[in-house]
């Protein structure tokens, strides 16, 4: 046995002789990991998403965007730099280091001595062109003025008259951006309160040398990731990435570390100690090593020969679904995640489910985790992109192909309960690839899918915020004329259920119309003035009659409309309908020639609105005249009704609390029917896809999984299983992209799955 | 939405000030230790305590049980006390039946030197006609609160049909 000496019993100096080694060491030790890249602005790093400005209290309504950034320390005159980096080169990667450095243009005099600077995590929103010390974005003042930030400074920096930069290690913070939380840059301010003295750095609208400098140090994860059902085995196949940054010391990417889960995805938490290498058939968190490599494979079947690990490793069983978490490591051990106290979000996983016969093997073709719960359709550029809000204030861009981030997600203001819609560069206005959001506290943006630029943020409302809770729909200029998209939504405002509002901004910079908002109670042009209670949904634009349709709620009963048609251009309000409460999208046939929508079918009873069952209603779109009705018995519908068929007779199909249903309608008769075609129960059913020619519809459950039902019998015939294990979520609204025929999904257990279909 | 408020209404007011005042307390943390010569008695840790409120009811008292058809916004108050000086981030999780993460929002605020006024951060879940009610993302939910990256208390709330 080795006596160990107490540290108390080590003489004075020994101890001063082995605490100058240990500290010697430390300062010599190499940042150990794969590759390091300077995020700067300059001829290859436009740093388009980054932003900097001066916030000064002396001018507390300025916006200080200039070629230098100042901290200063003055009574009543402070002064703090607000800096954001643009992460958008190295978007699926785990950091290991970052280092913000700001270069010294004026340094402070001598006899400031030495100044202690604090760099914060800013925690709410903003946007260089309107921040000032009072106002973070739009009309929006901060929490505090000078900023919101962290109660602890995440690092500090000295600085003297002799000072040439001055450097911050913010690893958590940058560590925590790439793991759900809101990136909304960092604040420097002086630690020391009223000193006289200040600093002035360089900007990013500066010049190349003096920007702001971000230097990360980070390990990739691997690319194609994809997962082979066999018969009891799974294949994995990935690739090892090049090098997007500089290598450090002579270290290479050298293989990867397997961690397997049955049924749900292996936790966040369960990551691999970075220079440490767990034993094969090993135990991290919820995972089990089922494969370790130091020799750049890039092929794994798990099979009976391979994985001869204990329950719950080992062969994999027929119909058992399997996740796999692969992590790239390099010749260190340092591996593609954040290995930090709230787990790492982003490592690339992806699931099989063995059979015995090639008919009954499934796959995911990518997981995406986002951690965060987003249950609408994912907004699609098919073939190329799926983005995704999340009630994290994050909005996901996601490769449709690779399942791989485009980008670092986006910080927004709050949170998007809604599908947005993604217009591609050749219909949009802008020229770009938009996305348009609306969030629930009351901001619409119009980013740019390519770069996640926030092209413009807007309040709508001069003071005051909203609530958003439907998204938005867009006009095109490119098919309905005029000279620019038009964006449309409206309010949730529940503390009243007659003046909400309806709005619609210029798609290119999200000024109101001249007539926008049309405030309740809004005066229709045959019906006078009606109240317009909370709208949920996300308005239709109806190019073949020139109207916007709109479905609202009706203070839970029919005695205000709850469907408005509306003039794009004047916002004249032609027809209204008195169908009783409507959170539900309306939808409108190919031809345009009939609109369905379904109620919520509460209403009141003993003065308390209660739950009923949603009536489906066939829409003369022409009128606003009900064509026919058919009252449901199995509650309100769920987001919207699909709509199939070129011409009448129309196939309507709608989820209600249990089960999906298809109805048929011909509208080329006088008295046109609907009419049951079947009734498929589905567990707390999401809203309905398919398309026009499409052989089954998909539909989404709390089961965690997708179901492909027989369009014309209704018939389950196959599902697809997301998430069926501990962590099983409820699946959301399911989006169809025709040009890789898969279908993608976002479920409540916080990941986007895409599957290729028909199953 | 998340707003924060004190009883009296006179938190706009105080926000203006709090940025100087965080400037002239630096490490306000420390205002739970011990002093060096121990004259100081520790500070009482911060605590928070939950109340759910239906938005446009005319009153609510200790209410844990709401219908997702007639609430259209809960309302979660979130009460601080013993909360020290300084700048201060609150993260409010709402966690379905199940545990996963629903929603998560985070709002900053920064308290003064000498300030005793009650402290009440107020977050609005939207229910009717979201995906709670479209989904029937009914039972037990789970509403937890961090300061400063620490979880301070947790509390359970029922959503009904």
């Amino acid at each position: 046995m080795v006596r160990q000496h107490p540290v108390t019993g080590i003489q004075r100096a020994y101890w001063r002789r082995w605490l100058a080694l240990g500290l010697a060491l430390l300062l010599a030790a190499p940042v150990i990991a794969r590759e390091t890249i300077v995020l700067q602005k300059s001829g290859t790093d436009s740093q388009a998403r980054g932003a900097d400005a001066t916030l000064i209290q002396a001018t507390p309504n300025s916006n200080n965007v200039g070629n230098t950034l100042t901290v200063a320390s003055a009574t009543g005159a402070n002064e703090r730099a607000i800096v954001e980096f643009d992460l958008s080169r190295i978007p699926n990667v785990g950091i290991k280091q970052a280092m913000l450095t700001l270069h010294v243009t004026t340094a402070p005099p001598v006899s400031a001595g030495t100044l202690t600077y604090q760099a914060y995590d800013v925690t709410n929103f903003w946007q260089s062109n309107i921040v000032s010390w009072n106002t973070r974005v739009a009309t929006t003042t901060w929490t505090a003025a000078g900023g919101d930030i962290a109660s602890a400074a995440t690092a500090t920096a000295t600085v003297t008259n002799a000072s040439t930069t001055a450097q911050f290690n913010i690893t958590t913070d940058v560590q925590n951006w790439y793991n759900g939380s809101t990136n909304y840059g960092t604040i420097i301010k002086d630690s020391a309160a009223n000193d006289g003295f200040s600093t002035v750095f360089g900007s990013k609208e500066a010049s190349n040398a003096t920007s702001p400098e971000l230097d990360v140090t980070f390990v990739q994860n691997v690319t194609g990731l994809t997962a082979t059902p066999g018969n009891a085995s799974v294949t994995l196949n990935w690739n090892i990435p090049a090098l997007i940054g500089t290598a450090v010391g002579s270290e290479t990417y050298t293989g990867v570390l397997i961690l397997r889960r049955t049924s749900s995805p292996v936790d966040k938490s369960s990551v691999p100690t970075d220079t440490q290498v767990p034993a094969l058939c090993a135990t991290v968190g919820t995972g089990t090593v089922v494969f370790e490599d130091s020799t750049g494979k890039t092929s794994f079947t798990d099979n009976a020969a391979t994985d001869t690990c204990a329950s719950p490793g080992g062969a994999p069983a027929n119909g058992t679904t399997y996740f796999y978490k692969v992590f790239l490591h390099d010749s260190s051990n340092y591996y593609s995640d954040q290995d930090i106290t709230n787990g790492s979000t982003f490592t690339e996983e992806i699931s099989a489910t063995p059979a015995a016969t090639a008919a009954a093997q499934q796959n995911t073709q990518w997981i995406a985790a986002t951690f965060a719960t987003d249950l609408a359709s994912p907004s699609l550029i098919p073939g190329t992109v799926a983005a995704m809000g999340s009630q994290t204030n994050l909005v996901f861009f996601i490769n449709a192909a690779t399942g791989l981030r485009e980008f670092v997600p986006v910080s927004l203001g709050g949170s998007i309960a809604s599908r947005s819609p993604l217009i591609d560069a050749a219909s949009s206005s802008t020229g770009q690839d938009i996305d348009y959001l609306t969030d629930q506290n009351g901001l619409v943006y119009a980013l740019n899918t390519d770069t996640g630029v926030v092209n413009w943020v807007v309040n709508p409302i001069s003071s005051g915020t909203l609530t958003l809770q439907g998204g938005p729909a867009v006009q095109l200029k490119s098919i309905a004329g005029g000279s620019n998209d038009q964006v449309f939504f409206g309010s949730r405002i529940t503390t009243t259920t007659s003046a909400n509002q309806i709005f619609a901004l210029n798609g290119n910079t999200g000024a109101n119309a001249s007539w926008s908002p049309l405030t309740g109670p809004i005066t229709t042009t045959n019906e006078g003035a009606q109240n317009l209670d909370i709208i949920n949904s996300t308005p239709l634009v109806d190019y073949v009659h020139s109207v916007v349709w709109i479905t609202s709620r009706s203070a839970c009963g029919t005695s205000q409309p709850s469907l408005w048609q509306v003039n794009p251009s004047t916002g004249a309000v032609k027809a209204i309908a008195n169908l009783g409460d409507i959170d539900a999208s309306p939808t409108l046939t190919f031809a345009s020639d009939v609109l369905f929508v379904g109620t919520v079918g509460d209403s009141i009873v003993s003065s308390t609105c209660t739950a009923g069952n949603s009536t489906i209603y066939a829409i003369n779109p022409s009128t606003g005249a009900t064509l026919a009705s058919y009252a449901s018995t199995d509650g309100p519908i769920v987001s919207y009704p699909v709509v199939l068929g070129y011409a009448p007779p129309y196939v309507v199909i709608f989820s209600g609390a249990t089960a999906v249903h298809a109805l048929s309608i011909d509208t080329s008769r006088p008295t046109p029917v609907f009419a049951t075609v079947w009734n498929t129960t589905i567990a707390n059913p999401s809203a309905p896809m398919s398309t026009i020619g499409l052989n089954y519809v998909y539909v989404g459950s709390s089961d965690g999984m997708i179901h492909e039902l027989m369009v014309t019998t209704g018939a389950d015939v196959k599902d697809e299983i997301t998430n069926v294990g501990p962590t099983k979520g409820t699946v959301g609204d399911p989006s169809i992209d025709e040009v890789l025929s898969r279908i993608y999904v976002t479920t409540t257990d916080q990941r986007a799955y895409a599957f290729t279909i028909p199953f | 939405m998340l707003r924060l408020r004190v009883k009296d209404r006179r938190w706009q007011k105080r926000t203006l000030l709090a940025a100087s005042v965080v400037i002239a307390v630096v490490g306000f943390s420390g205002c739970q230790m011990t002093s060096a010569d121990g004259g100081a008695p520790p500070a009482a840790p911060a605590t928070a305590t939950f109340s759910f409120c239906d938005k446009e009811a005319p009153s609510c008292a200790g209410e844990t049980s709401f219908s997702a058809t007639a609430t259209r916004d809960l309302e979660v108050k979130v009460s601080w006390q013993n909360v020290p000086v300084g700048n201060h981030v609150q993260t409010l999780e709402l966690l379905l039946p199940g545990g996963n993460l629903y929603q998560q929002t985070q709002i900053a605020f920064a308290v003064q030197q000498g300030s005793d006024e009650p402290l009440v951060a107020i977050q609005t879940l939207p229910v009717a006609g979201t995906w709670i009610q479209q989904r029937h993302m009914l039972g037990e939910w789970t509403t937890r609160v961090s300061l400063d990256g620490q979880v301070i208390a947790t509390q359970t709330v029922q959503l009904t049909p």
